[in-house]
């Protein structure tokens, strides 16, 4: 275990949210790490100040149980007194009703709610966005939306100009917003789209999910791209089937297809690479993290086609698109493939666009790859090394290409414990 | 290293208590006529429901009123419950509108993304009881700090901080209230922690 992995995994430790395979992991590297030993030490400090500090009101957290408990049995115990004209019943009962619309009402406070909380069934949950979006329940009034958000029945939401967002329904759905879009929630299977446009997938094993625009509808299982503009809606399914109808029209559809509602009529539109057509939700799932699985999922298609098929060029683009967090994956794919004659070429490009994208997280992926038996990936991580760090240790990355086993070693172990202190200073000057 | 096996702890003592009950059966109790089954459910719900509330509101005072009328509303409708299985979900949709009837009367503005810098300052804000006699003034103005510092996380990293401290409460348990993956409860926490641990470090640097 490296600091690195330390510092992500030592709030799960401290919780004892981990595996003991793991938990024996960061106690020994807290028994060899100085400086991470200090940050689990800080982290016990705070822990126990957080714990101290939040729970110092436990009296009265127990009392919010308390006094709901207080007024259930209040009212159960009204409810169980026969009802008879027995004088002395009926004054308790007088009794109990005026403490019960004190408790309630207490005019001595002003009120907290002025007017009745409604008591709506969510139906959906705002999952994340790039940045803020806004909600609205009566198309008037509209407020940020934080992620976790619930969302009802009845809400509305809208993007703006740089935002994308995400929504995963109740019945497992995920319909992504993208930029100036603009959704109803009209039921847990069920949105219109106002404008703009919505990436959607459905749980294959779950309910169809409808979508409704000013010019028809589309309701499918599977995955469907819906954009729609002042005259059209297009329609892209990417997967699965779906069944789209317009005010004369109505037709099935299979994937991949695309149709277009124009004119109250529905017809075939020409069909682009799903795949790239809908690479505007990349920056959500960059946002969602390194490690989502659609991420990771997205990055291997596209390298799975530089360096053999013929528009290598645009797959390399949308590659440098996704930014550092791309690395990751690359440089996995890098160190996992082996270097055989009809894989080198797409070796060498995928460590070209790594060494051209690579953030400093991704630097012990570039120190293993050093030692790579492919010269130009060696060359790449070299120069990408060079770049992130501002040094080359004494040997220069085009060296690297034609460079020995025997003389890499001692380089590359030159690398690591120039990484190792660099760290290391680095949590020292933070304190 | 992945850090991705999160095997989860121990329930916690509420939950023991009940721990072969799933909020349905109770619910499914309640409606029937014991009322005491809801009481279980309010002793596991109650201080999640507060710190979720408290997370939005930021006032301790106003966080424990508002928990306590939507445990009640949440009683009186819970025949309307169409799946009692995600009493919770409704229970947190219930606060969330509650919060937000809170706020647009008192004519708050909705938290910032990026952070909040509007919250109330003070001692009376935070601690529903005055200081006693026997408490120190500087461990006070920590406390008031530190808390100062969690008021003004971003509103994810707020909430898990809130949630896990009021209630001790599962990555698990916290994933399936917040809908997100316990990893993501990881890093959040994680984050959060960063954070704090940074912002009282600078501050008793410069102090």
């Amino acid at each position: 275990m490296n600091c690195d992995q330390f510092q992500q995994t030592i709030s799960a430790y401290h919780d004892s949210e981990v595996t003991s395979e793991i938990r024996a992991e960061v106690e020994l590297h807290i028994s060899q790490c100085q400086a991470c030993r200090q940050i689990a030490e800080e982290l016990r400090q705070l822990d126990a100040q957080l714990r101290k500090t939040i729970r110092k009101n436990s009296s009265s957290k127990r009392s919010v149980a308390d006094r709901v408990i207080n007024q259930l049995s209040i009212q159960t115990t009204l409810a169980k007194k026969p009802s008879h004209s027995h004088f002395w019943n009926i004054l308790m009962a007088m009794a109990a009703g005026f403490l019960l619309a004190v408790i309630f009402w207490k005019p001595w406070e002003e009120q907290l709610v002025h007017q009745p909380i409604t008591v709506p069934v969510p139906v959906a949950q705002l999952a994340v966005a790039t940045g803020p979006v806004e909600i609205s329940n009566d198309s008037q009034n509209w407020f940020q939306c934080n992620p976790s958000s619930f969302l009802n029945v009845g809400d509305r939401l809208r993007t703006d100009n740089s935002e994308l967002c995400e929504i995963q329904t109740q019945e497992k759905a995920t319909i992504r917003m993208a930029t100036d879009t603009r959704v109803c929630i009209v039921d847990d299977d069920l949105v219109q789209l106002e404008q703009g446009r919505l990436w959607c997938s459905t749980d294959l094993n779950k309910t169809w999910l409808g979508v409704e625009t000013p010019h028809g509808s589309v309701s499918f299982l599977g995955k469907c791209d819906i954009q729609q503009s002042q005259s059209t809606t297009e329609i892209l399914l990417i997967e699965g089937e779906a069944s789209v109808k317009s005010q004369h029209d109505e037709k099935a559809m299979t994937a991949p297809q695309c149709f277009r509602i124009v004119d109250s009529r529905v017809i075939e539109a020409p069909l682009l690479d799903p795949f790239f057509a809908t690479s505007w939700i990349n920056e959500l799932l960059v946002e969602k993290g390194e490690s989502d699985p659609e991420f990771d999922k997205r990055v291997n298609r596209l390298l799975a086609s530089i360096g053999r098929a013929k528009m290598t060029n645009l797959y390399e683009s949308e590659l440098r698109a996704l930014g550092p967090s791309c690395a990751k994956p690359i440089g996995q794919f890098i160190l996992s493939c082996p270097d055989s004659p009809g894989e080198t070429r797409r070796r060498q490009y995928a460590a070209k666009i790594l060494a051209d994208v690579a953030g400093k997280r991704a630097i012990p992926e570039l120190i293993q790859l050093l030692n790579d038996n492919n010269g130009e990936v060696r060359f790449h991580a070299a120069r990408c090394l060079e770049r992130l760090t501002g040094q080359n240790l004494g040997v220069k990355p085009s060296a690297w290409r034609t460079l020995e086993p025997n003389k890499r070693t001692p380089v590359i172990l030159k690398w690591q414990g120039f990484v190792d202190s660099a760290s290391t200073k680095k949590r020292g000057e933070k304190r | 290293m992945p850090c991705s096996s999160f095997v989860g702890r121990e329930p916690t003592r509420h939950a023991k208590a009940s721990i072969h009950m799933t909020d349905a059966e109770l619910i499914k109790k309640t409606l029937n006529g014991q009322t005491s089954a809801f009481e279980v459910i309010v002793r596991r719900w109650s201080a999640r429901l507060t710190a979720f509330v408290l997370s939005r509101v930021r006032r301790v005072d106003v966080a424990e009123d508002l928990a306590q009328e939507c445990l009640l509303r949440s009683f009186r409708n819970l025949a309307t419950l169409r799946q009692p299985e995600r009493y919770g979900s409704w229970l947190f949709s219930i606060a969330n509108m509650a919060a937000i009837d809170w706020m647009k009367a008192k004519a708050r503005t909705e938290v910032s993304f990026e952070g909040a810098t509007d919250f109330t300052n003070g001692c009376a804000a935070w601690t529903s009881d005055a200081p006693t006699p026997e408490e120190n003034c500087c461990q006070l103005e920590d406390d008031q700090r530190l808390m100062d510092e969690v008021m003004a996380l971003p509103d994810a990293l707020r909430e898990v901080i809130l949630i896990y401290y009021y209630d001790d409460v599962t990555y698990k348990d916290m994933a399936e209230m917040l809908g997100v993956s316990t990893a993501t409860i990881n890093v959040r926490l994680t984050k959060a922690r960063a954070t704090l641990r940074e912002k009282l470090t600078t501050f008793g640097r410069s102090t």
